[in-house]
């Protein structure tokens, strides 16, 4: 073969490789984007990680945390997120960004990793890594996907590609609510009247996240980060309750504090709640976050940085926060 | 593994790059254990009935050529036959047979109850089987001689580009070939993945895409328009040209590349002007293996028009029991050979036509009507939702339309890979190629114009695990 045409074949790979490459981040949902890049871009780190389900990110929001308690917190939670991909998305985080605390929502205690109908989700934190931590993510979606969905993960343009339609028919939907300013944070307008009734019965049964909870505190120790289970305020039934009781075991075996806010009277659930489900409204929200970032402030010391110039896009975030819920939560 | 795989875009440059690297005498050692490789990755214990294939049509031929008393010579041949032709049926077709048997017992008021049998089908059994018959039988009619070497043998019927759908090469082309050195060359290889290139464009851009709308009408027949009917039967006639001929191309593109020439499979097929026509362009190396091993020795037109017809009927029903095990191919075959036969009875036009043009047009679209007719037959899920279907046309034409979950996006697309291949078709027509016309364009034009074609492919082809909007949707847990 000429020179020539080796150049010719070499110039065209290359060029194919560049197109897809600009192709996949044209065709990729942008939702992983609005909710990871501050986390992915910051450069000073933040002293608490907030990580679980939808539950933690209608519950806490960084951005109250840091006005009133002057901590840098993100919430890295995502809807219906199984306790072993928590495991594994924390674990991915801490090779980011180290924390001080890792607050870990137990809600989904009751659901497996098997349940993969909710994979999609995964996408939105996977799909933002670095390419230096492909090794690592690999062993996470090994860990968690089945196989036949590892490919996707491993190369989402397999799965994006498919986006056109989508995207030519302008017929795009958003996935989460969060903004870049909202910190992985999400507000929810909307009010629905919920009942709670407490249940204080124990779950006598192992449940399928608790091998992982066990987990993440041996990941925390090894770390040298704190953990904290906790249960966000949720009109939750009987048998999720029951499951939820159960952690508090787990914790002290693992010497790991729980906060179980059911038992607290931390919101009204007649107002406070947004949906059917019991996602909380920005009020409920608000607090939550009091709640947690008091419990926060008293047990653990974090340098209040509020002032600190090297801090200021917090202060930003705030305003931009602060506009935001007031236009659409008089 | 598919050709349509990210698996196969990965083996098939890493064995040929292998390939190329080896010296001639372990070559096609290589290929052969990349080829049982390949076949493997589906059932690796069917590799064992290709095995046994090989072995047999091997033994049988090389009895036939050692023993020179013909009734020796038959009986080897026949053994041969009977193994490889029992095979077949036994994988294809006794679900179909135990069927027949019920259904005439229940007609005949029979208190019999055949077994229901679920048989795995081997992958490309059909395709392997009647490669390995045609070796064994050219080697009987003496065209070809018996080869010596049972591994370059294997390699024969297990050569992996056009193991599982064709084209069936014959041995005096192919055998040859396998077991020849071959060493890189590029131009060779731009035009073997050009070649891949238009077959992927019609598997995973055209057929793939066409067949969720065909799926959907077909599938809902009953509910469905009788215009639907009639678009969805066109739209399966582009999408099983393109399903299968997309196929042959990858086949054919990939052994070029390798520098194995392999027979062209279609040939415009829907430019026919006649059924006879069509079947000379449709899976011509299937056609072709019927004429020369049924229809020839069947004495073909010897005989007068009865014989003709009796011998195109018979080479046809088998031609629908190839493709499939039901009736409704058996019928598809009948109706494809009756058809065959009448425009063999028909008269032929003294004078030539005053608008030549204008009657090959109108010869065209007539054949392409009745190919469409025999294509619903194929796709329908039996005869009598054949039936139903091509009754629903005319009286159901302006009856609503069911929802098929073909966006307007999809239908837009579908239309405009429908004008390309109609374009690409038109100049395969002209006795022209895509090459030889890529060629005349400055080397920066083609530079664009291939990456473009590639881009179009992966972003429009259906491959991976497929987008679904929906499952995207904030569903609030």
């Amino acid at each position: 073969m000429k020179k020539k045409t080796i150049l010719y074949v070499a110039a065209w790979l290359l060029a194919l490789v560049a197109c897809v490459g600009l192709l996949d981040g044209a065709m990729r949902r942008d939702d992983g984007a609005r909710k990871y890049d501050a986390f992915f871009g910051d450069e000073l780190g933040f002293d608490v990680f907030l990580m679980g389900t939808s539950r933690m990110f209608d519950s806490v929001s960084p951005v109250e945390l840091w006005r009133d308690y002057g901590i840098t917190s993100y919430n890295l939670a995502n809807s219906s997120e199984p306790l072993d991909v928590t495991r594994w998305v924390l674990d991915l985080a801490m090779d980011v960004h180290m924390p001080k605390v890792a607050v870990i929502d137990v809600y989904y205690v009751t659901h497996s990793v098997d349940e993969s109908w909710t994979y999609p989700y995964r996408h939105m934190f996977l799909d933002e890594l670095p390419l230096s931590m492909t090794l690592k993510k690999f062993e996470a979606v090994r860990a968690t996907l089945p196989r036949s969905e590892w490919m996707e993960f491993m190369f989402p343009f397999s799965l994006y590609h498919g986006r056109w339609e989508e995207i030519l028919s302008g017929n795009v939907e958003r996935q989460v609510d969060c903004e870049s300013f909202t910190m992985g944070g999400e507000l929810r307008f909307g009010r629905y009247e919920k009942t709670f009734e407490r249940v204080q019965e124990i779950s006598g049964e192992e449940q399928p996240g608790y091998q992982a909870l066990r987990e993440i505190a041996a990941l925390c120790r090894e770390r040298g980060v704190t953990p904290v289970f906790v249960m966000v305020p949720a009109p939750i039934d009987a048998r999720e309750q029951i499951a939820v009781n159960g952690v508090a075991k787990i914790a002290q075996e693992e010497g790991v504090v729980f906060l179980n806010m059911l038992d607290e009277n931390v919101i009204d659930y007649a107002a406070d709640c947004y949906d059917e489900v019991g996602h909380l409204n920005p009020d409920g929200n608000a607090k939550t976050t009091a709640w947690l970032g008091a419990w926060l402030a008293e047990h653990f010391y974090f340098e209040d940085k509020r002032g600190d110039a090297r801090y200021s896009y917090w202060d930003e975030h705030v305003r931009q926060y602060e506009a935001y819920r007031a236009a659409n939560w008089p | 593994m598919l050709f349509n795989s990210l698996e196969f875009l990965l083996f098939f440059p890493v064995i040929t790059l292998i390939y190329f690297v080896l010296p001639h005498r372990v070559q096609w050692i290589w290929l052969l254990a990349m080829s049982y490789f390949f076949y493997m990755n589906w059932h690796a214990e069917y590799a064992l009935l290709m095995a046994a294939c090989t072995i047999v049509t091997f033994v049988c031929a090389r009895l036939i050529a050692r023993v020179s008393e013909p009734k020796k010579r038959k009986a080897a041949l026949w053994a041969g036959v009977v193994f490889n032709i029992g095979m077949l049926g036994y994988f294809k077709y006794t679900g179909f047979f135990l069927d027949i048997v019920q259904r005439g017992c229940d007609l005949l008021g029979l208190p019999v109850t055949t077994p229901k049998v679920s048989i795995l089908l081997p992958v490309g059994i059909s395709f392997y089987v009647f490669q390995a018959l045609s070796y064994m039988i050219d080697v009987y009619k003496g065209r070809v001689k018996a080869e010596q070497n049972l591994f370059k043998y294997a390699l024969f019927v297990s050569f992996f580009p056009q193991l599982v759908a064709g084209p069936i090469e014959r041995s005096n082309r192919l055998l040859r070939q396998v077991t020849a050195e071959h060493r890189f060359d590029w131009e060779r290889t731009r035009q073997g993945l050009l070649i891949m290139l238009l077959g992927f464009f019609e598997k995973v851009v055209v057929a793939d895409r066409a067949c969720m709308y065909v799926d959907a009408v077909f599938g809902s027949w009953q509910a469905a328009s009788g215009a639907q009917i009639a678009l969805a039967t066109f739209v399966f006639a582009v999408q099983d040209l393109c399903d299968f001929a997309g196929y042959s191309y990858i086949a054919i593109g990939s052994a070029k590349i390798l520098g194995i020439e392999l027979m062209t499979n279609f040939r415009q097929p829907y430019f026919a002007h006649s059924v006879q026509n069509f079947w000379a362009r449709w899976h011509i190396s299937l056609s072709t293996w019927f004429r020369d091993y049924i229809y020839f020795p069947l004495g073909a037109g010897r005989g007068g028009k009865f014989k003709q017809a009796r011998n195109m009927m018979i080479v046809y029903t088998v031609s629908g029991l190839w493709h499939g095990a039901a009736l409704k191919y058996v019928a598809w075959g009948m109706l494809n050979g009756a058809l065959q036969v009448i425009e063999g009875l028909l008269p032929q036009p003294k004078n030539k036509p005053k608008f030549p043009k204008l009657d090959l047009l109108l010869h065209i679209l007539w054949t392409d009507f009745l190919i469409l007719i025999t294509m619903l037959i194929f796709r329908a899920s039996s005869m009598r939702a054949a039936a139903g279907m091509l009754l629903r046309i005319p009286t159901a034409w302006n009856a609503p339309a069911i929802a098929t979950g073909f966006s307007g996006m999809q239908a837009l697309c579908t239309g405009i890979c429908f004008l390309v291949l109609f374009a690409i078709e038109l100049i395969h027509e002209k006795r022209k190629t895509l090459t030889g016309i890529t060629d005349k364009l400055p080397g920066c034009v083609r530079f664009v114009l291939y990456l473009l074609a590639v881009l179009a492919v992966i972003v429009f082809g259906v491959w991976g695990p497929g987008y679904s909007a929906q499952a995207f949707i904030y569903f609030q847990f």
